[in-house]
């Protein structure tokens, strides 16, 4: 579908999977009023999980940065569908929830977050801007570095 | 104190599968149970607690084995449906929709098998309540949960 957001994804080429299905007994998303709740994203390219293992020992900050740009393409994704395919739609990101899969010395969660955080607004602009928490983890589905759940306003 | 359900289809769903509620668990600190806002219903934490006992604690794939884990997301789920019960007074047929489901197991790093564990909990809400409890969810591993429960469930519910 033509739209503003569409031609912003064109110019940045940046191309949004395909809703990728759930893994478990569960829904991509639900929509109560305005409100769009996705669940959790994971790191995935042409439904290959990408990015696996723990921050600070495997992987670095910008392996992070990266996973988390790749949660929230698959977010977007989502809301697309929950916009009927036109991201034009898309009011506000909410909130989104950053967990990172670390060592229990790393610190720097916010920095790795920022992957998605910085995509929202590239995308979106100041509708892209949002509240957020970023928090250190064990373990994660299938072993990824970086999973991020998020709610979005649409009209 | 358990909450009296009202008759209805959640009810005879639960009689049905031989399940009684925990007794709602008081909040471990300075904070409520829930908030309702509109129609929706906030819960705060739950974990495999039956009417005050813990019944599952310690790490899920090393202290816990990965049926242990789920049947302690199970059992958070049936506080949080009794906490929902409570904000529903007594009548499980409001509950419209599972909004969002995140869970988070105490476990070690490399686990692996986050889903089977948050599936005890998402199994037990449809089964229950049927498509309508079909939810978005957030798998968590995490280092430590308070009194070394197994699980926690955070849940938000639209209700009628």
């Amino acid at each position: 579908m033509a739209g503003r957001i569409e031609a912003r994804l064109k110019e940045l080429k940046i191309e949004l999977p395909d809703s990728s299905a759930p893994i478990a007994n569960y829904v991509p998303y639900v929509t109560v009023g305005k409100l769009v709740f996705v669940s959790g994203q994971v790191p995935r390219e042409k439904g290959q999980f990408q990015y696996v293992g723990r921050i600070g020992e495997k992987l670095t900050v910008e392996d992070g940065q990266k996973a988390a740009r790749l949660c929230a393409l698959s977010l977007i994704g989502h809301v697309r569908t929950a916009c009927g395919g036109d991201l034009d739609r898309m009011r506000r990101v909410v909130k989104l929830g950053g967990f990172v899969n670390s060592t229990p010395e790393f610190r720097q969660q916010p920095l790795v977050v920022n992957g998605a955080s910085d995509l929202m607004v590239e995308i979106f602009g100041d509708a892209g801007r949002h509240a957020r928490f970023a928090v250190g983890v064990q373990d994660l589905p299938a072993g990824v570095a970086v999973e991020i759940d998020g709610i979005f306003e649409i009209a | 104190m358990a909450i009296a359900l009202k008759p209805g289809r959640a009810t005879e769903r639960l009689k049905a599968l031989g399940v009684t509620l925990p007794n709602p668990a008081t909040p471990a600190g300075n904070y409520l149970p829930w908030v309702r806002s509109g129609s929706l219903v906030f819960l705060s934490g739950q974990g495999p607690i039956r009417d005050g006992a813990f019944v599952y604690v310690g790490k899920v794939g090393t202290d816990l084995s990965v049926a242990d884990g789920n049947a302690a997301a199970r059992l958070s789920a049936e506080n949080a449906v009794a906490h929902l019960a409570a904000a529903c007074e007594g009548d499980l047929d409001r509950m419209r929709r599972v909004v969002k489901f995140v869970g988070f197991v105490n476990t070690n790093p490399g686990f692996g098998q986050l889903p089977k564990v948050l599936d005890g909990a998402s199994d037990f809400l449809t089964d229950i309540f049927g498509a309508t409890a079909k939810h978005p969810r957030c798998a968590i591993g995490v280092a430590m949960l308070p009194s070394n429960l197994a699980f926690a469930a955070d849940l938000i519910f639209e209700t009628a």
